[in-house]
């Protein structure tokens, strides 16, 4: 029977950190390149987009006479603190004045008589985020091989983000609100077996950056938007439900607490790259699918239990019949604990 | 024109499984002559369907035909110098020889076609279980098992939520629902035709026949359907051939209460029965038995010719739609008392 393979904690490996550009950007490396964790990797024009000035309300105007009152032009860039519109008053009275809020250009005034100002573009750099080689320049990002670990969780959401890794709570633990304080801001938080929605919501309102957890209900992972970004990225190690994150995992966090990390939702990782390491420019190769064989470390998941990982000591010839009566290739699996169970050979994963 | 047919074997290559046919004509019978399964090599299908090879012992210039649902298909047929069908192609040709075997708008249910989306209800799905769940278990068990295409429910109760879910989902089936009251059904897919009892997939079929209607249910028992219609794209002349792949399972009737029900074996006597409310009986009626079915109690007394299977004539007096509700009590003892009841009729079958 051939399984999935599945490398949990991957330490001390080269990796390919992808730095996506999240408007038009232009790089400024090319493939090769040695970088810093500093290193301006490419060069982007960010665009807040615009903001209306209701000038016919500020100056008492009406809305169609205000292009009367505007002391520049459609289509001129205006700084914040400018004058850029004034209503006379009769001999020193009502003299009223408007200033520019922000920096921008004047684009239009719209019926109701405001005026819209787009903001200026503001130059944002793109830094390479990890010490190590530029392995590839596309179009929509630039990637850096990197030395460091990496640690890959069950499911996934949010996009890539950075911080500090803190373990809040213990593997078997909950990931309640309390859980989270003033002190998660900005980082990764890590631990426990089950996440809730009101965690989720304070996390999101501290400023937490992403959130590593065993398990979460399917309803509230769902509800957070698979594909889209609710502004915390999350990696469920194990599974849907409660389920206390695997030691292996939480064992790696606890030698990387308080490392600068990245985690990427999508692709369920918790990347932690190290500075003064040599890396390489060769295609890095993934094993995805292979033969099960005894004396393969493979995960058995089974919703509230903390037993998921075990060794494999036989392999069935023959289908058996399962407690469900489904017959399959079944896999006799020794956990830590020395307990001994068979498992269908279709539900591991071998761990690489 | 067709060309002659070689020893050939069919890969079909699913969303969780990848399964593979070795086939053989034998004087104008096609015998499955070894076949397997390996879960889906997501990422790179050549894994699944080298194992494949290698476990079938398939030899070197074996016709190849490779059928499947995802769009990597078409590449691995072109890697193995395979004969490529797509999924609807195939699919296509087996409703054409079902069409000339006189099974003209047939129903195919197919597990494989569905998968837990929101807009199924869990509270629909919690309703068929005879164990004590909360919806959030429910969800979590699709959850986990949307990470886990392949795997098989190891225990009575998740074999009950993924029999509880194809209720649901075969239910709103928009081809089941818009057939005629008389209505051939295909089963195939991953899961229900592994089930240990076969009983349980006649309990899923007469729970979903809304009263008054019959369905003359095939079972696709090797998985075969879709590997079938890629044969029959590349080799016509098949279709004409004797073959063993679907299992009639009988003929399924749903009286929506208590009822009388004449039965016309071509013998010089009819029976005539009596159903209960709340009764599931079985009239043995082998797979070659054609049955003339008169519903005495109905309007007009419609009258059906069906034919016999695994579970001969399978009478339904529940009441329809089940009065079922997510989280009682009731509904529990419900299900565990028509579990148990087609659990008898499959001894007598």
């Amino acid at each position: 029977m051939i399984c999935p393979v599945w490398k949990r904690v991957n330490a001390n490996n080269q990796f390919d950190l992808v730095r996506a550009y999240v408007v038009t950007c232009k790089p400024s490396v090319k493939v090769r390149d040695k970088v810093d964790a500093e290193s301006v990797v490419a060069h982007c024009e960010v665009s807040a987009g615009q903001r209306l000035v209701k000038v016919s309300h500020v100056l008492g105007i009406s809305r169609n006479s205000v292009k009367k009152y505007l002391l520049r032009n459609i289509g001129d860039r205006i700084y914040q603190g400018e004058i850029i519109a004034r209503k006379k008053g009769m001999l020193g009275v009502g003299k009223k004045e408007l200033r520019s809020p922000v920096d921008g250009v004047l684009t239009d005034i719209d019926r109701n008589g405001d005026l819209i100002v787009k903001f200026l573009p503001m130059p944002v750099k793109l830094v390479a985020g990890a010490a190590g080689m530029v392995s590839g320049v596309r179009e929509d990002s630039v990637t850096v091989r990197t030395f460091g670990s990496e640690i890959k969780g069950a499911a996934g959401l949010g996009k890539n983000r950075d911080g500090i890794i803190k373990i809040a709570a213990k593997p078997g633990e909950f990931l309640i609100p309390q859980k989270i304080d003033g002190t998660c801001q900005g980082r990764i938080v890590v631990g426990g077996a089950h996440l809730d929605r009101a965690a989720i919501e304070k996390a999101l309102t501290i400023g937490v950056k992403g959130i590593v957890v065993g398990g979460m209900d399917y309803r509230d992972f769902i509800s957070l938007g698979v594909t889209s970004d609710v502004g915390i990225t999350i990696v469920i190690t194990e599974g849907f439900g409660t389920v206390p994150m695997g030691t292996d995992i939480f064992e790696a966090f606890n030698k990387l607490n308080d490392k600068f990390a990245f985690i990427n939702g999508l692709e369920r990782t918790v990347l932690v790259p190290e500075e003064n390491k040599v890396v390489d420019n060769k295609p890095l190769v993934e094993e995805t699918w292979r033969e099960l064989k005894v004396g393969d470390l493979v995960r058995y998941f089974r919703p509230d239990t903390a037993e998921l990982i075990g060794v494999v000591e036989s392999i069935s010839e023959d289908k058996i019949e399962l407690n469900s009566g489904i017959a399959s290739i079944c896999a006799q699996i020794k956990f830590i604990s020395g307990n001994k169970l068979n498992a269908a050979a279709a539900n591991l994963e071998i761990i690489s | 024109m067709s060309q002659a047919f070689p020893k050939s074997l069919v890969l079909d290559v699913g969303h969780s499984w990848t399964k593979a046919f070795l086939i053989q004509n034998d004087k104008n019978k096609l015998l499955l002559e070894r076949y397997s399964s390996v879960p889906t090599t997501i990422g790179d299908l050549s894994i699944a369907a080298n194992t494949l090879l290698k476990d079938l012992k398939v030899a070197k210039g074996t016709n190849l035909i490779v059928t499947g649902a995802l769009p990597e298909t078409e590449t691995l047929a072109k890697n193995l110098s395979a004969t490529y069908t797509t999924q609807e192609e195939a699919e296509s040709a087996f409703r054409k020889y079902l069409e000339k075997n006189g099974m003209k708008k047939s129903v195919i249910l197919d597990t494989g076609e569905y998968s837990y989306a929101n807009n199924l209800k869990i509270s629909h799905i919690g309703a068929f279980l005879t164990f004590d769940a909360s919806e959030n278990d429910i969800e979590n068990y699709f959850g986990n098992k949307s990470l886990k295409p392949e795997s098989v429910p190891t225990s009575p109760q998740e074999l009950e939520i993924e029999e509880a879910f194809y209720r649901v989902a075969f239910s709103q089936n928009r081809e089941f629902i818009a057939s005629p009251n008389v209505v051939n059904v295909i089963i195939t897919g991953a899961l229900l035709p592994l089930l240990p009892k076969q009983a349980k997939i006649a309990l899923i079929i007469l729970d979903i026949l809304a009263k008054g209607r019959i369905a003359q249910v095939k079972l696709d028992s090797h998985q075969f359907l879709h590997g079938f219609g890629a044969l029959l794209k590349t080799y016509p002349e098949i279709g004409e051939w004797e073959n063993d792949f679907w299992q009639p399972l009988g003929s399924f009737v749903s009286f929506g209460g208590k009822g009388r029900i004449m039965l016309d074996y071509g013998f010089t006597e009819n029976q005539e029965l009596n159903i209960v409310e709340d009764e599931i009986a079985l009239i043995p009626a082998p797979k070659e038995q054609q049955v003339e079915i008169t519903l005495l109690d109905l309007k007009d007394k419609p009258h059906f010719s069906v034919s016999g299977g695994a579970f001969g004539v399978l009478l339904d007096g529940r009441v329809k739609p089940l009065k079922l509700g997510f989280g009682r009590a009731d509904s529990r003892d419900a299900m565990k008392r028509w579990l148990s009841a087609i659990d008898k009729v499959e001894v007598i079958g």
